[in-house]
């Protein structure tokens, strides 16, 4: 799997909870890996050690780094770091980097072109990681949920069990206009065939594409506190259709107090069993829009003049 | 204009008498003691000792009382794990675990190590009164994140009253350290919230503006002067950022510092940055640092801009590098000689040298900026030529202008780094001062001896 002198980096990306560690110990020990020199270097967010206590043992070096992101300029230091251990320690194989949910993947190039660390290594793949369930939620408000996916080599959604295949289709859709390149593969905890690895090629990043990204998942929340006309609140939705990829909150309606729920076409209203406050919450997720699209729409449908967050 | 002054000034978007140069030394001053970022964080003679070091040997006109980002956090139940090297990270989140937010109260100014820090503060103060002290605190978006956990992210979508109650009490949090910081003598508080870069600007207008407004509006009131720092990739949200009201805004490598420049002064809000911190600060040559030093100076000028790196100061970053860039913030000579020797990114043409030098003469070679259009090139010049005139048949001296290519790869190949140097038959001899007459004079003789000598 190595490529001659150089060792390999794999780097696997994705929100917290959509599988990367499961996914790095199904690596760990896959044909993939079989034989090869490895280096485990795992960039830990939240819970101390726990990430790297998970990952099975097995004869490989592995390194913790516990702040911040691995692509973050506070800690490109440890990083370079432990990059230039490895590359000591290691003639060939490969490195598999589980990145935090909110790295920026951008710089890796860069990083790798630090002197100490040039020609040492070679990108094999940035490999992401989507909860089917959860990224839409993630994304309108987390920029690097988008770009990790962005400038993927390959794209991995896990946890298809908990959703619809309609669900599926739409979310792949959407990944599939945020990076119109990368492979795509759907499974379950976290398992990636070796045909689908070995297919992947790496692009690299460009500088400019990098400065900024377009706002296609933008989010907006509203409040009123008047009751909201219900057929006017589901025209709104039906009008916007596929504009829309979730909505959740409580809307007042005229003649109850109910919960809405929306994702992609799958619509739950229950009316409230129990007191949820005063008046109308709700978020909207939306896609290919723009904020002041959304807002313009549902403000015509909000009766009360107290109808922006 | 003394150094406190200056950086009021220049944050006020003033004109000053030159660029102010703030170092964000953090856990670096452990490193200039030889202690660990451990022991330095918590430790207050430690760091009255090591921000007193910097003071002397890297002459700022401002410097951060701390720049640990996880203070509040800690007092407020938040679980850090150390590293000798770095500030510590947070790695537990109360409100991920079953604390509520109406349990959290807003740490006092006697809690944890927010006491050793303003303890600091108030010692430093006392002992540089003409020094610009930063009180650093860390935002509320940044705060929060340490609270709930990543977990923020979505709940911006499934509760986002939610999220905006935690940012409320995180302002209020900010707020409080805020007052610490300026009644223990601080002129600038810098509200530090890298985690802004991670949403766009309309989630930073509903989660963020509101209550960070709030925070530069005590500030304010208060008489004293803010600065919103972020890192990372947040070019989207610079504006935004300006209208939360503060008085300037520190970014990171990240972010082109012309297009900060841009956004903030047509806003009437002043900003900092953006030396870089790993490729430069703490791996290059002190050529490399001041590169980029007079990068930032000739993009920031003397009004409504602050020379810093991009953020905290890695731990080891070399001292000399630290040292470089105030070379080149105070003295023109030196940025003239920076911006000439930088315009060698086009690959130089290798000299060689071979038939270049004499047998039967000693070869001086002057390497300056312009003799004639600067003064320590000038009197260099002049005393090489008055130190030569009684060897007149023995010596063959040149001066080699920088500005032109050729003299810029005669620099490299003798290896010279520092302008203006004298070499003698290649060997570099005198750097940067001009050397007495006498002294040259005998450096110049002691080589005709060695030559005459080799070759009877």
């Amino acid at each position: 799997m190595a490529t001659s002198d150089k060792i390999d980096i794999w780097v696997l990306t994705g929100f917290l909870g959509s599988g990367k560690t499961s996914t790095v110990n199904k690596l760990i020990n896959s044909e993939f890996f079989a034989g090869s020199e490895l280096s485990l270097i795992i960039n830990e967010f939240s819970r101390v050690g726990i990430d790297a206590d998970l990952i099975d043992p097995g004869d490989y070096r592995k390194y913790d780094l516990n702040k911040g992101s691995v692509f973050c300029v506070c800690t490109k230091t440890s990083f370079i770091k432990i990059l230039s251990d490895i590359a000591e320690k290691q003639t060939a194989g490969s490195v598999i980097i589980e990145s935090t949910g909110v790295a920026d993947i951008c710089d890796m190039d860069a990083v790798l072109n630090t002197p100490s660390l040039s020609g040492r290594f070679n990108i094999k793949g940035y490999i992401c990681l989507v909860d089917a369930d959860k990224y839409i939620r993630t994304a309108a408000f987390l920029k690097s949920a988008i770009s990790q996916v962005r400038f993927s080599d390959a794209i991995v959604i896990n946890k298809i069990d908990t959703v619809s295949d309609y669900h599926l289709d739409r979310l792949e859709d959407i990944l599939r206009q945020v990076n119109s390149v990368a492979p795509i593969c759907r499974t379950t905890f976290g398992s990636i065939e070796c045909e689908f690895l070995e297919g992947i090629t790496h692009s690299e990043i460009k500088a400019e594409a990098s400065a900024s990204l377009p706002v296609r998942m933008p989010a907006a929340s509203f409040k009123a506190s008047g009751p909201i006309n219900r057929q006017r609140f589901m025209d709104t939705i039906k009008r916007l259709g596929n504009v829309i990829l979730r909505l959740k909150g409580n809307v007042m309606f005229e003649d109850e107090h109910c919960f809405v729920e929306y994702v992609f076409n799958d619509q739950i209203i229950i009316p409230a069993k129990e007191a949820v406050g005063q008046g109308t919450v709700f978020s909207v997720i939306g896609w290919n829009t723009t904020v002041q699209h959304l807002r313009e729409e549902f403000d015509m449908c909000i009766s009360s003049s107290d109808c922006k967050c | 204009m003394n150094s406190k002054q200056r950086v009021i000034k220049a944050i006020k978007c003033q004109k000053t008498d030159r660029t102010p140069w703030v170092p964000f030394v953090g856990s670096h001053a452990g490193s200039m003691q030889g202690i660990t970022a451990t022991e330095y964080l918590q430790s207050e003679e430690a760091m009255v000792k090591g921000i007193q070091m910097a003071i002397d040997q890297y002459k700022p006109d401002g410097l951060p009382m701390s720049i640990d980002i996880q203070v509040e956090a800690e007092v407020l139940g938040c679980g850090l794990v150390w590293s000798d090297d770095n500030p510590p990270s947070v790695v537990t989140h109360p409100l991920a675990e079953g604390v509520e937010l109406g349990d959290l109260k807003v740490p006092g100014a006697d809690e944890g190590r927010i006491k050793t820090i303003l303890n600091v503060t108030k010692t430093i103060r006392q002992n540089n009164p003409d020094i610009a002290l930063y009180g650093i605190v860390t935002g509320p978006f940044t705060l929060g994140l340490h609270l709930l956990g990543t977990e923020i992210f979505m709940k911006m979508f499934d509760s986002p009253d939610s999220v905006k109650e935690l940012m409320q009490f995180c302002a209020k949090v900010c707020s409080a350290m805020s007052k610490y910081f300026i009644d223990a003598g601080c002129d600038v508080v810098a509200v530090v919230d890298p985690m802004t870069s991670q949403i766009g600007p309309d989630q930073f207008s509903e989660f963020v503006t509101p209550f960070a407004t709030e925070v530069f509006e005590g500030i304010r009131a208060q008489g004293a002067l803010s600065s919103f720092f972020v890192c990372g990739h947040a070019q989207q949200n610079i504006g935004v950022m300006c209208d939360c009201k503060c008085d300037n805004i520190s970014v990171d490598e990240n972010i082109p510092l012309d297009y900060v420049r841009d956004e903030c002064l047509k806003r009437g809000v002043s900003y900092g940055g953006n030396m870089q911190l790993t490729a430069v600060l703490l791996l290059g040559t002190e050529m490399d640092v001041q590169k980029d030093a007079v990068r930032c100076l000739d993009i920031g000028g003397d009004t409504g801009f602050i020379l810093s790196p991009g953020c905290d100061l890695p731990f080891a970053t070399p001292v000399s590098n630290l040292e470089a860039v105030f070379e080149v913030v105070q003295d023109e000579y030196k940025r003239q000689v920076v911006r000439t020797v930088a315009t060698d990114e086009v690959a130089l043409e290798e000299l060689d040298l071979s038939n270049y030098w004499k047998k039967d003469k000693v070869v001086v070679d002057i390497i300056t900026l312009d003799s004639e259009a600067c003064a320590p090139c000038k009197y260099m010049v002049d005393a090489v030529e008055e130190a030569s005139q009684e060897y007149k048949e023995s010596v063959q001296w040149t001066e080699h202008k920088i500005k032109t290519p050729e003299a810029l790869a005669f620099m490299k190949a003798l290896k010279v780094s520092n302008i203006p140097t004298i070499c003698i038959d290649g060997d570099i001899a005198f750097v940067s001062r001009i050397p007495p007459k006498n002294e040259l004079a005998a450096a110049i003789k002691s080589r005709i001896d060695q030559k005459v000598g080799s070759d009877s």
